[in-house]
């Protein structure tokens, strides 16, 4: 407004007129709606894995967090993982085998999403283990990668059950985390080989379903060492650039005070950076950027 | 396990989590084993402490997702007899190189460790039961695993003696943990 003004007294308007175009331009902000949410720009907050889960019980549901009124605007649970494979869990199904799966919030969260158009609704994670850790399979790298990915798509499946419990997030995101543990050697290439054994398998399956990654930029860097390039990948990532807990609650991506810190040759305008994964206390939240061209689905 | 109570229970891991930052001033573990030791003592009397020879604990695994692991330690019962065990286990986290790392443990709260009270667990002979700790994969800042951990030291409430449990993790920030419990169930 400063400047709009200025601009106007170097064409020589009179004060009177100068007042008056003041005071509409006052009024007519008073009368816009605060853009003090996050969501009024595309950002939705969400949740993964175990918590939190909405602060209200009725619908439409609201995140517990970030002061009031927010919606709780998508959640993201533990669909399946290679840590959870056995004699007895074949395909390392997560519902009702992990903490980090929580049918009532997927729930809340695809009632927001169909109901009231808010938000993403739900989608999974795969907790996936590098070729050092076969589940006993003994496969190759790309084969081990493969594998997964078909389990994983069958653990989607059989969750989605035609249509019993609606995943609109559709994205398969690949867990990758801790370098040294879950089989994941020094060895970049062999672990890229497993990373990309399960892309190319989730975007072959034809499923309506995209391959993504869950990391930190560090972690990402010492795993894939040497091979780290994931510019037509779906990126969530967990790293934030200054500290753990940001205050106030982000609503963008990036800021004065501390950017997401995304990997593998994207930032945080790159096409494909979706999510990105803060704490407050020792809760897990998201942030999830609907502006990006998400693979999202009405029905 | 019934899907209700599996919900409740899945629900609650992270708020577990949240409880161990929250709570003003995380206790260490030989502060929750001395706590429950007060009320143990009163009850030890008409309790039948198990020995330790006759005890063997062992990783029954961990669950890790995005961020956040639960790991699961049995306990199992190798002896004729019937014991009992109670409370919270005392931990310690051991390096590779033998030494103590620092670690802020709590008692869990929130609603994955509700209804766990510290209260006595029966093992009848080869009968199992089981505690879990979750915590924090690495820094949100950095990116980074915290710290390398080769094995649990444990002691049990009125159990002469310390349990050595290999398990290699690299937790960051503070770790809650539940009271014994009975059965194997991995969480």
């Amino acid at each position: 407004m400063t400047t709009r003004t200025a601009r106007i007294r170097r064409r020589g308007a009179p004060p009177a007129l100068i007042g008056v175009l003041a005071s509409l331009i006052l009024l007519a902000g008073a009368n816009a709606p605060a853009p003090a949410f996050a969501e009024t720009s595309g950002f939705w907050y969400g949740a993964d894995s175990g918590a939190p889960g909405p602060s209200n019980s009725n619908p439409p549901y609201n995140e517990p967090s970030c002061g009031t009124g927010r919606s709780y605007g998508g959640y993201i649970g533990k669909i399946g993982g290679a840590d959870l494979v056995s004699s007895s869990n074949p395909s390392g199904y997560g519902p009702g085998n992990t903490f980090a799966w929580n049918s009532g919030y997927s729930a809340s969260a695809d009632t927001n999403h169909f109901r009231y158009g808010r938000g993403v609704g739900a989608g999974g994670y795969w907790f996936m283990f590098g070729p050092d850790n076969t589940d006993g399979t003994n496969l190759a790298p790309k084969d081990w990668g493969r594998q997964q990915a078909e389990w994983a798509l069958a653990d989607w499946q059989r969750w989605y059950g035609e249509g019993a419990h609606r995943m609109p997030l559709r994205i398969l995101w690949m867990d990758v985390e801790v370098p040294g543990s879950y089989g994941w050697g020094s060895n970049g290439a062999d672990n890229r080989e497993v990373f990309d054994g399960f892309w190319d398998y989730v975007t072959h399956a034809h499923e309506g379903i995209k391959p993504g990654v869950y990391s930190t930029n560090y972690q990402w860097g010492v795993i894939m060492s040497g091979h780290t390039g994931l510019l037509h990948t779906w990126e969530w990532t967990a790293q934030i650039s200054v500290a753990s807990s940001p205050s106030p609650c982000p609503t963008t991506f990036s800021d004065s005070r501390q950017f997401a810190d995304f990997y593998g040759g994207q930032r945080e305008a790159s096409q494909h950076t979706a999510i990105w994964q803060w704490s407050l206390g020792s809760a897990d939240y998201d942030q999830i950027d609907t502006n990006k061209a998400l693979p999202l689905t009405m029905h | 396990m019934p899907a209700k109570r599996t919900a409740g229970r899945l629900a609650a891991i992270a708020a577990g989590v949240i409880a161990v930052a929250s709570a003003a001033g995380a206790v260490s573990a030989t502060a929750l084993a001395l706590t429950a030791g007060s009320h143990a003592a009163r009850t030890a009397a008409t309790r039948h402490p198990c020995r330790a020879s006759a005890l063997r604990l062992r990783l029954a695994g961990t669950d890790t997702g995005a961020g956040s692991t639960a790991l699961t330690v049995t306990i199992t019962n190798r002896s004729a007899a019937a014991c009992s065990l109670q409370g919270y286990p005392a931990l310690r986290l051991a390096r590779p190189d033998g030494s103590v790392a620092p670690a802020r443990i709590a008692a869990g709260r929130g609603p994955l460790f509700a209804g766990m009270s510290p209260a006595e667990v029966r093992l009848r002979p080869a009968g199992q039961a089981s505690f879990f700790l979750v915590y924090r994969d690495f820094n949100g800042r950095t990116g980074r695993s915290g710290p390398a951990i080769s094995a649990l030291r444990v002691r049990l409430l009125d159990v002469p003696g310390r349990f050595t449990v290999p398990a290699r993790f690299a937790p960051f920030g503070a770790l809650s943990v539940s009271p014994v419990r009975p059965g194997a169930r991995r969480e």
